[in-house]
This record gives C-alpha cells, sequence and structure tokens, in this order.
C-alpha cells in the first residue's frame, strides 16, 4: 500500500496499537497526531491519504473531520447502528483478522475508487441539504439567497454527477452519506 | 427492429428481442411459437389483431408512437394484460429482488450500513409501485371497462402524445440502480449485490416498457372512452 496515515486518539496505548499494526502487517507509513491543530496545517491535507481517529475525537472535532469523511475511519468500540452512515467504521471489539481485514478494505477503497466518486461542490452539498430536508426550490433560493434558476442548475448539476433524480433518491444518498441525519 | 405488423412471424420477434416473451405470456401464448405470425396468433387467441401488433410495437419500441385508436381495441384485452403485469411485478419481480437483497444484507459485515439504506429505498418505491397496482384495480380498471360498456371508441381517433412515459416509480428504480452502479461502498458480496441489481434492472425496463403502453395506448384509449380532447 505504501501510503502514509494519521492517528489521532485519546488512548495513546490504542493508537500505539493501531500505529503497529498498521505498520507491520500493511506496510503503511503511520503519524501519530497528538493534537487536531497538527492536521490543520495545509502540508498535512496534501501528505496523508486518510486519518484514523477514535468516537469521542471525531464528534469533538467534526468541522474538521466531516468534509475529510471520505478519508477519515472511526476505530472504537462501537457498532454502525447508531452512528452516521457516512462514517468508515471499524468496531475494535472484533477478532483481530477481521479489524485487518476491515482496515486493509477501507485503505484500498481510496486507491479503487474513492478518487472517482462524484464530487459535489459545497454550494452543491447545501443544495442537496436543504432538497433532502424536504425544502422547495423557492425555499431553497430564499434559505441560500440565490435565484430559482440557480437552484435549479445546482439540482441539475447535482443529478448530472450522482445519476440520482428524485427528491426521495437525493435524500437517501444524503442520509448515506451524512449530509443530512436519517 | 422493424416496425411489426399483422405478417411478422412471433419467432423473429423473439429472436430480437427475448423480452418479447413476457408480452406473448400475458396473452397466454407460450414458447415453441413455431410459424405464428402476429395475424395466426392473434385469430387463435382471440384478440384484435392491429391492437395485438400495436402492443408489440409499444413495448419493444421506444421511438414508437401509435397516431390513432380503433374502435376495435378492446379495453377488456389491454386491462386484462397489465393485471398479468401486475401479478408478475407483485408476485414474482418484488419478492425475488427483496429475496435477494435480504440475502445480500444478511451475507455483507454489519460495518455496511448503506445497503441497510438502499434497502429501506427500495422498500419505499416497493410501496409505491403496489399502490398504483392497487389503483389500477380499484380505479382506472374498472373505470376503462364501464366506458367501454356505455360507448364506442370513434374510428380512427386521433392520439396526441403530450405526457412523458416516466413516473416516479421508474425514476425511484433508475436512482437505485445508480446507487448500486456509482456510488456502492465497503465490504460487500459482490454475486449477491449483483443479483440484487440485475433483479432490479429487469424490473425497471420491464416498467418502462409497459409504461409505453399505458400511456401511449391506454390513457388515449381511457381520454377517447371519456370523450376528453386528445
Amino acid at each position: 500500500m505504501n501510503q502514509q496515515v494519521g492517528i489521532l486518539m485519546n488512548n495513546t496505548l490504542a493508537a500505539l496499537g493501531l500505529k503497529s499494526l498498521l505498520e507491520r502487517q500493511l506496510n503503511i507509513t503511520c503519524h501519530l497526531i497528538g493534537h487536531i491543530s497538527e492536521l490543520q496545517h495545509p502540508a498535512a491535507d496534501r501528505h496523508l491519504a486518510f486519518l484514523i481517529t477514535d468516537i469521542n475525537t471525531y464528534l469533538a472535532q467534526q468541522a474538521y473531520f466531516f468534509p475529510r469523511r471520505n478519508r477519515t475511519i472511526v476505530c472504537d468500540h462501537i457498532t454502525p447502528e447508531n452512528t452516521d452512515h457516512s462514517l468508515n467504521i471499524v468496531n475494535t471489539a472484533q477478532p483481530l483478522t477481521k479489524i485487518t481485514r476491515q482496515l486493509t478494505l477501507l485503505l484500498n477503497a481510496d486507491n479503487d475508487g474513492n478518487q472517482t466518486k462524484p464530487q459535489l461542490s459545497g454550494r452543491e452539498i447545501d443544495v442537496l441539504r436543504l432538497i433532502a430536508s424536504g425544502h422547495i426550490n423557492k425555499q431553497i433560493a430564499e434559505t441560500l439567497n440565490i435565484s430559482i434558476n440557480t437552484v435549479l442548475t445546482h439540482r441539475k448539476n447535482i443529478t448530472a454527477k450522482l445519476g440520482i433524480r428524485s427528491v426521495s433518491g437525493l435524500t437517501f444518498y444524503a442520509m448515506m452519506n451524512g449530509i443530512v441525519t436519517p | 427492429m422493424n416496425i411489426i405488423n399483422q405478417n411478422t412471424r412471433l419467432s423473429d420477434i423473439v429472436k430480437h428481442a427475448p423480452t418479447s416473451v413476457t408480452v406473448l405470456n400475458r396473452f397466454g401464448i407460450r414458447l415453441g411459437v413455431g410459424d405464428l405470425t402476429v395475424a395466426t396468433a392473434s385469430q387463435r387467441q382471440n384478440i384484435d389483431p392491429d391492437f395485438f401488433a400495436t402492443i408489440l410495437n409499444a413495448f419493444l419500441n421506444e421511438d414508437y408512437f401509435p397516431t390513432h385508436i380503433q374502435p376495435n381495441f378492446s379495453a377488456q384485452t389491454i386491462v386484462d394484460y397489465l393485471e398479468k403485469t401486475n401479478q408478475y411485478y407483485q408476485h414474482l419481480q418484488l419478492p425475488n429482488i427483496e429475496r435477494h437483497f435480504g440475502f445480500l444484507i444478511s451475507k455483507s459485515p454489519s460495518t455496511n450500513n448503506n445497503l441497510a439504506m438502499m434497502h429501506r429505498f427500495f422498500q419505499e418505491v416497493k410501496q409505491q409501485l403496489l399502490q398504483r397496482i392497487e389503483d389500477d384495480r380499484q380505479n382506472l380498471f374498472p373505470e376503462l371497462l364501464a366506458a367501454q360498456a356505455q360507448t364506442t371508441i370513434q374510428a380512427d381517433t386521433r392520439i396526441d402524445h403530450n405526457e412523458p412515459d416516466e413516473d416516479s416509480v421508474e425514476d425511484k428504480l433508475n436512482d437505485l440502480i445508480s446507487m448500486f452502479v456509482i456510488h456502492l461502498q465497503g465490504d460487500y458480496d459482490q454475486n449477491l449485490a449483483l443479483a440484487v441489481l440485475l433483479s432490479i434492472v429487469s424490473l425497471k425496463n420491464d416498467i418502462s416498457q409497459n409504461n409505453r403502453i399505458r400511456n401511449r395506448i391506454l390513457r388515449p384509449m381511457r381520454d377517447a372512452l371519456n370523450n376528453k380532447p386528445a
């Protein structure tokens, strides 16, 4: 794999254990991050292919992690049922073989697909969030202070990028990707 | 395929477009069609041959828009056909997708929540399709049959095609297909995911083809029987 990963966890021992696992078994270079401010440097964004954290850190630093959710992995003693559907979660209560397999899949996903995943612009995400919340075009235009024609253009672009046209389909997509909560 | 007429052989139609077998089955015609043509098959099944050819053309050809409907177009025939189509969705295709989806979710790691969300979306589409089927049975079909019992379509009634063929069920099935093809993430059983995808594509294609029959033949018949301007 030979990619670089940043680990930011409250539990130092867990972070060290994870670092050791990734370096020995998956040949990944890991950097232990002491504080979120270290990640906020632009170089860190370019440098690190993935960020691994625990659920409390993720929730506390959601403003940082949410836009990077495609390359963030939450490793913790949690099951995914009651969490954000867009999160990449690895439940650390599982046997080591399962943990390793999931991490391998998630870390490989970047090379396989995520880079070609359709990317919505910030404004398109705003429009999608409002569509999924049940707003009609006029309300979206008023909320975002843009014209209805601009809303229609954003909707057209969203559909073209995602291949999803119906309001229901867009709503489920938004839930699956953490843009709105289910 | 060229426009189907009364002399077209059923074997040529099926060889060119195998999905046409579902149409033939709904008219009581089974495989082993021999030398039957549209005309001879219609005679055997007691269907108007022009009407049968019109239905086959609308089903198979996206660009086919019948220009006229005739007095011999039978409301009972098209209602019987669409009721069999609805039964096919209700008792075969929807349970088939449901079964495949169930296997896919049960064989995939619980970490993959996308599948559960996509299954919820499928449930919504399924309910909408079942609602449409119920509406056909309670309202559309009885109204059409009652109208034809009271009045006759005028010869060469012209059809203007203004309404789009797609409906929201078709749109949502397209969206579900996109979710599988473009957006599916995480760990899952590839064979089972493919089985779900193909069964959804099959349902969507059948609905698209039959929406053409509903919108290009059935609706104009209803309007003509109700004396609505075309």
